[in-house]
């Protein structure tokens, strides 16, 4: 497929995620956490539409409730982690010599631990809430950003207009914003939405690990990883969150690979 | 002092996290968290009362759930079980082989067939002979003196020893020898050899769990081995070639993945049936049930929310055991709201525990009474009445200790503030976790408002239970086959967390673990009973089953949790397919 | 080269150096200690005496000094778990996570590769649909589920392969047993990197494809197979190196999630369980290791490029 539709596919598929987890739980006013143990792990249909939990939870008002939690959490760890890298890769390229080695060498440190890895130690430490995985996936996620930013800046100075802007005695800040920040949008816009996408794999592997946001909360992941101890008897329970976050990942996905098909930010 | 454990974790167990943990340890709480986050059961609970099991067949011995189970579990035709074969076994950590400063669910099982203690427990979980012949107490309760087996020999060769005892209880009472049985004995003022086969143990004071304690996790270890160097020194004796004198002896450790255990051929007792035991390392407990359903291990222990998982699956049958923990909602008694024992009573007959029990465990756990469960069914007060479920009847009670129902049927008291506390909860396991939630809902029924606040086990205990600084928290105590609760429900006792005090209760207490008459005991633990549900100590919710999903070629296992059922390995055998 | 070496192996040790503290740092930071000291039957005397033991009564930078100091002599310290040395514990673990990481390299490399370079051939081909739809379900699917499934499938309904463990337990030696063991996690735990490889790689040897020097070769009559891999697939080598040299941790950490699904009984579990039990010198022992092989691996990746691209030179 070229860019654009693909990029229309995309959209369109994240909007009606990101719709139907806002929307969602108005419309769909059935209680997520009230738990009824007479009506465990029923099929779909059956009085719920998609079947209830092992605790007789209503399937489809916690995916729409966990859809929320999921995508917000994506999108705050995606957010931070742009910021942190579009930070530190301007600064790294803005400031001197010195700046730009410490900030480079404190990238490669970051790169140079398995991230899940210590997305585990930290969330154990700290403990398992909503807030915390924010940033600590956020806090692990923005090196390659940063990388690439840097790049881009360090090509960018050197070019006319720059110079030109420079030579004006344009103050830095305004500088950055106004000549270079836009230059930057494609690399950011692309990278932050790949980033979304593994910041819900992470969330998912960490429910897995008990790690993720703790039930009663709903999120994707832990109604994945839930769904572990019913997979032999109830597998739907097991379908329904897989799909939400496989539906979600490839979208966003597919929205990345067709921003940076169009955009064409520099790699 | 029996040495009460906690059992963490299980959420999963425990996964990862230890769930594990217990509080039986530092490494044991560290092992359990990982079990808990992964969600693991708690998976192996403390010895049931096989009494218990035999008294009350109907309800709670083995219930083999055949209709559940496809009906292959017991076809006898083909019960012939062929001497020889492995039996595979699942373990969470990788074990330490040392009884005495091992203390974690990993160590524990395979050391109860390397290890054997002085007795053993048996099937009414009442002391039975084993590396000792026979054994006679004082009248005064403050010697007790041992016989043991002649020809017994180390895995070595090496003849076993009255020696071999004394030096065992020495590391045990040593504080600085790493020992995680101290509490457990430390009624032992020395322990004295009179010749090679006999031995005496002094007491400070009569203490009536003795025997007990010596079935249970007090395995006896080689002294021509290891005197002379710090028993938690990391040897090959204690991670790799562990010598002890139980039916089987360690062939292989390969880290993380297995520990297998073959016959020992000059067992001084009757010669075990299989030819192999193994122990593989899976933290999982859904990998677990994978791995019993494709045939790559043959009994698991299960949490009830893996039920489903194995019922009905052809080639495995469901058993379950109670065991002696109890499961509670334990409001501080220092905080004004439950100082008084009407509310607290009060409190207990708002939640319907019976609901809890069908929903949240499956039906897997007994209605309480009072802190002695049920397992111990010399000491249960089975003719006490439990705790109603009434709610209706609370707000009468309540109103008396001066809470009313104001607007939005909240109750108040007299200056207006809402009655409102917050219970605390481990976090990952979900067993406890609809626990709570259930005694929340119930609680919002009479207008009282309760906040549920998940924490990490560790932080939980260390900061909040341990210094005294929460208004309820749910959580339990798994002890020895013994009534003595002196430790939790004393006044003054460092486990006593929720501070509760009653003089007539300390003294019972006192009493209880310093008597042996064994009618004199019984009479003692009913009255302390009695008192309990006049004035509960703790909102006690249920007295859980160890749930264990077993290979049907698995013949002979006896009905009791695996970690004592592991001590009768000469029992079981697996049959041929 | 030697300056170039020399620099590099400078920046690592800076490097370790700051993943140290600050790895250090955020363990201590964290609320609570070692899970050893959570049990409640502990009198604070006990609680004290081990902490003493532990040496984490002192305060955290002086724990850090004396820590660098013996990390200087080679000596990671005691695990509070297993209560036996780092090393030796890491080091029972290290083999398992090797062949399993090993081998899931080894399979993404010799899969996307060759896929890629016959994708960027024919470019919205069959082959190439298919090949790039797998691969986008392949980064969006949670590797965790895939395992599940896997086990699932495999081995509690087909039966044909092991649930898990890296050899029958208790079982002898035997090349054809641990092969079996292998396929599955390996497999699972190559399929993100296999995909993300892929998607690299079929892109940039799609560019080079239509670069002049490519359709000269092309004009002149070389052999297509000739094209691919002479001229369009070498220079595509670089982008396919360095996103070989970025998977390397995350290998690693794959390989965590991967070994509890399977129960392998490797380092990356033994990771988790330290973290979960707060155990500090077994999560700091293995956080140096696999850094220290990251960063090997990425000087590797370095020299690989000075190897295939003439044009960058080790001193620039």
């Amino acid at each position: 497929m070229s860019p654009r539709p693909r990029l229309q596919l995309a959209g369109w598929l994240l909007a009606l995620l990101v719709v139907s987890a806002v929307v969602g739980p108005m419309l769909y006013a059935v209680d997520p956490d009230v738990l009824d143990f007479a009506r465990a792990a029923a099929p779909p249909g059956t009085g719920h539409p998609l079947g209830t939990d092992e605790n007789g939870r209503d399937v489809l008002a916690r995916l729409l409730v966990g859809g929320r939690v999921s995508l917000a959490t994506g999108a705050a760890a995606m957010l931070l982690a742009a910021c942190l890298g579009t930070a530190t890769g301007a600064l790294a390229a803005l400031s001197g010599r010195r700046v730009d080695a410490l900030l480079m060498r404190l990238t490669d440190a970051a790169l140079a631990v398995p991230t899940i890895f210590i997305v585990i130690t930290v969330v154990t430490f700290f403990g398992p809430s909503v807030p915390t995985l924010i940033v600590t996936i956020g806090a692990t996620s923005w090196m390659g950003l940063a990388r690439l930013v840097r790049g881009e800046l360090l090509a960018l100075r050197e070019q006319s207009f720059v110079e030109g802007a420079i030579a004006l005695g344009a103050p830095p800040l305004e500088r950055a914003r106004r000549h270079l920040l836009p230059h930057l949008w494609p690399t950011i816009l692309v990278n932050a939405t790949l980033g979304m996408g593994s910041a819900l794999l992470i969330e998912s592997a960490l429910s897995f690990l008990g790690l993720g946001v703790q039930p009663p909360a709903a999120s994707w992941g832990n109604m994945l990883s839930g769904s572990q101890s019913s997979l032999y008897t109830a597998p739907w329970l097991a379908v329904f969150p897989g799909a939400m976050i496989l539906l979600a990942v490839v979208s966003i996905n597919l929205l990345g690979d067709a921003l940076r098909d169009t955009l064409h930010p520099a790699e | 002092m029996p040495r009460p454990t906690w059992r963490l974790s299980g959420r999963l167990s425990g996964r990862l996290s230890g769930r594990l943990s217990g509080r039986l340890s530092g490494r044991l709480s560290g092992r359990l968290a990982w079990r808990d986050s992964l969600r693991l059961a708690w998976h192996l609970p403390w010895p049931p009362q096989w009494n218990t099991a035999r008294r009350h067949l109907p309800a709670l011995a083995v219930l083999l759930l055949a209709a559940a189970c496809g009906g292959e579990q017991q076809d006898k035709s083909s019960t012939e079980a062929a001497a020889g074969g492995t039996l595979r076994i699942p373990l969470i950590n990788d074990p330490i082989f040392d009884p005495v400063i091992a203390n974690d669910l990993g160590s524990i099982l395979p050391n109860k067939l390397i290890f054997p203690g002085l007795v053993r427990p048996d099937e009414q979980l009442r002391p039975v002979p084993d590396l000792a012949e026979s054994w006679t107490v004082s009248d005064d309760g403050l010697h007790a003196t041992f016989k043991l087996r002649a020809g017994v020999t180390w895995h070595d060769g090496a003849p076993f020893s009255a020696e071999d005892v004394k030096f065992t209880f020495d590391q045990v009472l040593d504080l600085a020898s790493g020992s995680r049985l101290r509490s457990d004995f430390a009624a032992i003022e020395r322990v004295v050899v009179n010749d090679s086969l006999t031995v005496t143990f002094d007491f400070h004071a009569p203490f009536a769990p003795f025997l007990t304690l010596l079935g249970y996790n007090a395995g006896i270890i080689p002294k021509h081995l290891l005197q002379g160097a710090p028993l938690t020194d990391a040897t090959d004796f204690n991670r790799r070639q562990p010598v002890g004198t139980g039916p089987f002896m360690v062939t292989d450790v390969t880290p993380g993945a297995s520990v297998t255990l073959a016959r020992y051929p000059r067992y001084h007792g009757p010669a075990p049936k299989l030819d192999r035991i193994v122990f593989k390392v899976v933290p999982d407990l859904n990998a677990q049930v994978a791995q019993l359903r494709a045939g790559e291990l043959d009994i698991i222990t299960l949490e009830p929310g893996n039920l489903a998982s194995v019922q009905g699956v052809p080639g495995v049958v469901v058993l379950q055991v109670p065991v002696v923990q109890h499961y509670y909602v334990g409001l501080n008694v220092q905080r004004p709201a439950f100082r008084s024992a009407a509310v607290r009573r009060a409190l207990g007959m708002a939640v319907n525990r019976q609901a809890i029990i069908d929903g949240v465990l499956r039906g897997y756990a007994d209605l309480p009474r009072g802190t002695i469960p049920v397992a111990l069914a010399d000491y249960y007060a089975a003719d006490l009445a439990p705790t109603p479920y009434a709610p209706d009847s609370t707000l009468a009670i309540l109103a008396q200790a001066g809470w009313h129902r104001g607007e939005g049927g909240l109750l108040r008291d007299a200056s207006g503030a809402p009655f409102a506390f917050e219970l605390l909860l481990d976090k990952g396991n979900p067993t406890r976790e609809q626990a709570a939630l259930s005694v929340q809902q119930d609680l919002r029924r009479i207008g009282i408002t309760v906040t549920l606040r998940t924490m990490e086990f560790a932080a939980l205990v260390r900061d909040r239970v341990l210094p005294g600084t929460f208004d309820a928290t749910l959580i339990w105590w798994t002890t020895p086959p013994d009534p003595d609760q002196y430790a939790f429900y004393h006044t003054g006792q460092d486990n006593n967390n929720v501070r509760w005090s009653n003089p007539v209760a300390d003294s019972l207490l006192a009493l209880g673990r310093a008597t042996l008459d064994v009618k004199r005991r019984q009479a003692i633990y009913h009255e302390f009973q009695r008192i309990e549900l006049a004035d509960p100590p703790v909102m006690v919710l249920f007295y859980p089953r160890e749930i264990q999903a077993v290979s049907s070629r698995l013949v002979g296992f006896p009905a009791l949790g695996i970690r004592d059922a592991l001590r009768h390995s000469e029992r079981f055998a697996l049959r041929v397919r | 080269m030697a300056g170039f070496l020399l620099r590099r192996l400078g920046h690592a040790f800076l490097v370790m150096l700051v993943v140290c503290t600050v790895t250090f740092g955020i363990v201590h930071a964290a609320p609570g200690g070692p899970s050893l000291l959570a049990d409640p039957k502990l009198s604070i005397a006990e609680r004290a005496a081990i902490a003493e033991r532990l040496g984490i009564d002192r305060p955290v930078p002086e724990q850090y000094v004396r820590w660098l100091v013996r990390v200087a002599r080679g000596d990671l310290g005691h695990s509070f778990l297993y209560e036996t040395s780092t090393v030796s514990t890491i080091m029972a673990r290290l083999p398992a996570t090797l062949l399993l990481a090993g081998t899931a390299l080894l399979l993404t490399i010799v899969v996307a590769v060759p896929v890629a370079a016959r994708c960027a051939d024919r470019p919205g081909g069959w082959l190439d649909r298919i090949a790039s739809a797998v691969a986008l379900g392949a980064i969006s699917v949670p590797v965790f589920w895939l395992g599940i499934l896997a086990i699932l499938a495999f081995a509690v309904h087909a039966g044909v392969l092991p649930a898990g463990g890296s050899a029958t337990a208790g079982g002898d030696f035997s090349l054809l047993d641990r092969l079996r063991h292998l396929v599955l996690p390996a497999i699972v735990l190559a399929s993100a990197g296999t995909a993300e490889l892929f998607r690299y790689t079929r892109e940039s040897a799609a560019i080079q494809r239509t670069r002049p020097f490519v359709r000269t070769a092309r004009a002149k009559g070389v052999p297509e197979s000739a094209v691919r891999w002479r001229h369009a697939m070498r220079n595509a080598y670089i982008p396919v190196v360095t996103v070989i040299g970025l998977q390397l941790p995350r290998l690693v950490g794959g390989a965590a999630i991967t070994e509890t699904v399977f129960s392998w009984p490797g380092m990356g579990r033994l990771g988790i369980e330290a973290a979960l039990a707060r155990d500090y010198p077994l999560i700091m022992g293995i956080t140096l290791l696999v850094s220290v092989g990251v960063l090997l691996a990425s000087l590797l990746v370095d020299l690989a490029y000075v190897a295939l691209d003439p044009r960058v030179r080790p001193d620039a």
